[in-house]
């Protein structure tokens, strides 16, 4: 169990975190319809920031989107042979949420920005010792 | 290009609901989730996993689980198939519990409520309604095993003496066409009382003009041995409605041509025997009274004495038939009511008749039921209760499964096919059928109670004290609420025949007062005044002095302003010299109702409180027998 200054730094990152996931599959649906595994793979180099807890939490994430209206999903196989799976695909509403995500991510990162100095220039920093 | 084979989702949808049974949307089947697991090729460990990461999800309806357990095989699968092993995959898959946990998080929340909602009614709708029908399916394997099979024909046991009687000797077949030849709609002044309330006398006169053909017909009827009636299970349509116009009484009970002729020989239930016959006699006292009075108005004692003589048969016939006990008291009436009409002359116009008609008339009055005590006879209640257990039981002892239909056709009550029918007039059957206690017990419980009435009914009035022990209403039923349910047979029929055995002391000890008013009247025609007291009447004029139905003591006399009064200490058991009830002060407290509340039945013990208490004074008098107690016309009313 994590206590003390750890844990709460833990909590707030998994709360940023639970905002990124969403915004990752809506962005990567938003290119293509995918099935689950096609996700994960995709999500795969930014997994510890997307899905921290494991790769099933992409699923439960699939169904809040859906009861959202956010994705809808489809069953059907990618092959004559091939296995059927679910594909997921952006709704009309699902692309204006997205929309807002973004807005509210790049806003978010420029106030990161700019309290963490990062957009600060140089000059003035040092104008001000 | 891929050749994409697909359904819309919607009817992807749709379809998966109808292949779901209701109890797998309900969430009671095996689901989707079974199903889906059943046809893969994963590992007993993965697919343990997946159930697990699928528990407790709460995911409804069945297409949701559907979608959720196709999308974890289908991670399990795709990865295998891209070479990583069942271990990593479920390494990297997360614990099991928490994705459960945020599958429940982020279901349908508004279609969940609704779901619930749903289910909140329907769920325990249906638990019920199954619940209801094992119960029910266990009760009448439990119940079943035969039904009733009556044997006893007490139709045809009331009906010996009709039958065994020559058709020469029957009254009733006279009596049925004297009131058939009833002429006029008037017939209505003969309902009340004789004679303080009776209509206008004109009224009534013109009625017997009208019907002398009918009166001569009952007359007739009167002498002849026997009753003779039949009892039979169907409505006398004819006679009711001859009678009915005739007196302008309206009654509910009619056949129509739908209703089926039942035949004595079918073993009807014995609580439909008829009692028309009571109903016909009433009204045929009635007019032989009013026609003797009238015969005395008009100076022919002789033919008043024939009528008088007649009316007191047709109080014996009223009596002739097999005593039904509920009835008693509404056979005694005609009696009464002959010993108003009596009273009345002696106190009024007691030169009316001569000193042997006067004794004929004291005969006829004292051997009416065989002379004596007029006893309550409790056998048909027996008979009545016995008839209801051979309708209601197996001959096994055990009640009949549809008790409900078996009881409402063998205690005659409507709605019969109310009761018949529908799933919860079965499932009460049953669950009465299942409470009910055993015919054997029953009958014990039942022969307790009727020894107990009968103990107290063979009582003279002054030995009945109406404690627990004599009490006829066992305790249970009282304040059991239980018990209220389990003896219902015989707590249904009760009610009839607990007043019977006080209603008839009280006939008996009317009639003594009579027969002691016509000794007395015709002491005094002997010897120019009233006796001092009732023993100078005896053996001549009086076989001995009647007893005072109340204390068992003689009966009371006394001599007030020179006039003769006869009274018996009444309910209060403490002789006032003749004192009637003062009144209450309550505007309708009229002299006759006093002197009928000196009458009522209390328990001694009560009567004994209440003297403690001194101001009780309900029922501090005596019962005034004769001359009868009569109210002031309304105009001389005190305000």
């Amino acid at each position: 169990m994590l206590c003390g200054t750890e844990g709460s730094s833990m909590r707030i990152e998994r709360q940023l975190l639970q905002g990124i996931a969403p915004y990752a599959v809506l962005a990567l649906l938003n290119r293509k319809e995918m099935h689950g595994y096609e996700l994960i793979e995709a999500l795969a180099p930014h997994k510890d920031a997307v899905l921290p807890d494991g790769e099933g939490f992409l699923y439960p994430l699939l169904f809040h989107l859906q009861t959202k209206k956010w994705i809808t999903y489809e069953r059907r196989t990618a092959s004559e042979d091939g296995p059927e799976r679910n594909y997921y695909k952006l709704t009309e509403e699902g692309r204006e949420a997205l929309e807002i995500l973004r807005r509210r991510w790049e806003g978010m990162s420029s106030v990161t920005e700019d309290v963490t100095g990062r957009n600060t220039p140089v000059n003035d920093t040092e104008g001000s010792m | 290009v891929s050749a994409v084979t697909s359904l819309p989702n919607e009817n992807r949808q749709s379809t998966d609901i109808q292949r779901s049974s209701i109890w797998q949307y309900i969430g009671l089947g095996p689901g989707p989730i079974e199903d889906t697991l059943r046809e893969t090729d994963l590992s007993p460990e993965t697919q343990r996993l997946i159930r697990k990461a699928l528990g407790r999800t709460r995911l409804h309806p069945a297409h949701q689980r559907r979608q959720a357990v196709q999308d974890l095989v289908a991670y399990f699968q795709d990865g295998l198939a891209r070479g990583r092993t069942a271990q990593e995959l479920a390494e990297a898959f997360g614990q099991p519990k928490t994705v459960a946990a945020r599958f429940f998080r982020t279901a349908d929340r508004r279609r969940v409520f609704l779901l619930k909602a749903f289910l909140f009614v329907l769920t325990p709708l249906s638990l019920y309604e199954l619940a209801q029908g094992v119960w029910f399916a266990i009760l009448m394997l439990l119940i079943s095993g035969g039904a009733a099979s009556p044997t006893q024909n007490y139709w045809m046991e009331y009906n010996a003496p009709a039958l065994a009687a020559q058709e020469s000797e029957k009254a009733w077949p006279l009596y049925r066409a004297g009131i058939m030849a009833l002429r006029g709609t008037s017939g209505e002044c003969l309902r009340d009382e004789f004679p303080t309330e009776r209509a206008d006398d004109s009224q009534i006169i013109a009625v017997l003009r009208e019907n002398e053909h009918a009166l001569d017909l009952l007359r007739h009827a009167a002498a002849r041995p026997h009753l003779g009636y039949f009892y039979t299970p169907n409505f006398d349509d004819e006679l009711y409605a001859e009678y009915s116009r005739f007196v302008g009484e309206r009654f509910a009970r009619s056949t129509d041509e739908t209703t089926p002729t039942i035949s004595v020989a079918d073993n009807p239930p014995i609580a439909k025997l008829d009692i028309t016959y009571l109903r016909m006699l009433r009204l045929a006292t009635r007019l032989l009274c009013h026609n003797a009075v009238y015969a005395l108005e008009q100076g022919h004692p002789n033919d008043a004495l024939s009528d008088l003589r007649a009316a007191l048969r047709t109080a014996h016939h009223a009596r002739d038939q097999f005593p039904l006990a509920d009835y008693q008291h509404w056979a005694t009436g005609n009696l009464q009511y002959v010993n108003v009409v009596l009273q009345e002359l002696l106190a009024e116009q007691p030169g009316a008749f001569s000193t042997a008609q006067w004794t004929e008339l004291s005969h006829a009055l004292g051997a009416v039921s065989g002379g004596g005590r007029i006893r309550a006879d409790l056998r048909s209640r027996r008979h009545a209760v016995d008839d209801l257990f051979q309708r209601i039981y197996t001959a096994d002892g055990y009640p009949v499964p549809n008790l409900l239909h078996a009881f409402s056709t063998a205690t005659g009550c409507s709605g019969e096919d109310e009761i018949r029918r529908g799933f919860w007039a079965l499932s009460a059957s049953a669950y009465f059928a299942m409470v009910s206690p055993s015919r054997a017990e029953l009958r014990a419980i039942h022969e307790g109670v009727l020894t107990r009435t009968e103990t107290f009914a063979a009582r003279p009035l002054w030995l009945r004290t109406l404690d627990s022990s004599e009490f006829w209403w066992p305790d249970f039923w009282l304040d059991d609420r239980q018990g209220l349910v389990r003896y219902m047979p015989l707590i249904s029929l009760y009610p009839g025949s607990t007043l019977v055995p006080h209603s008839l002391e009280l006939t008996t000890q009317r009639r003594d007062a009579t027969l002691t008013a016509i000794a007395l009247e015709l002491y005094r025609r002997d010897h120019g005044d009233w006796p001092a007291t009732l023993d100078q009447l005896v053996p001549e004029l009086l076989p001995a002095v009647p007893l005072d139905r109340f204390d068992g003591r003689p009966l009371k006399y006394t001599l007030i302003d020179g006039k003769p009064l006869l009274y018996s200490v009444g309910v209060d058991r403490d002789d006032d010299g003749g004192r009637l009830i003062a009144p209450s002060g309550e505007p309708d407290d009229t002299p006759t109702r006093r002197n009928r509340r000196a009458n009522d039945w209390v328990p001694p013990d009560d009567i004994k409180a209440m003297r403690r208490n001194e101001k009780e004074k309900t029922y501090d008098g005596d019962w005034i027998l004769w001359p009868r107690v009569k109210d002031p016309p309304e105009d001389s009313e005190q305000p």
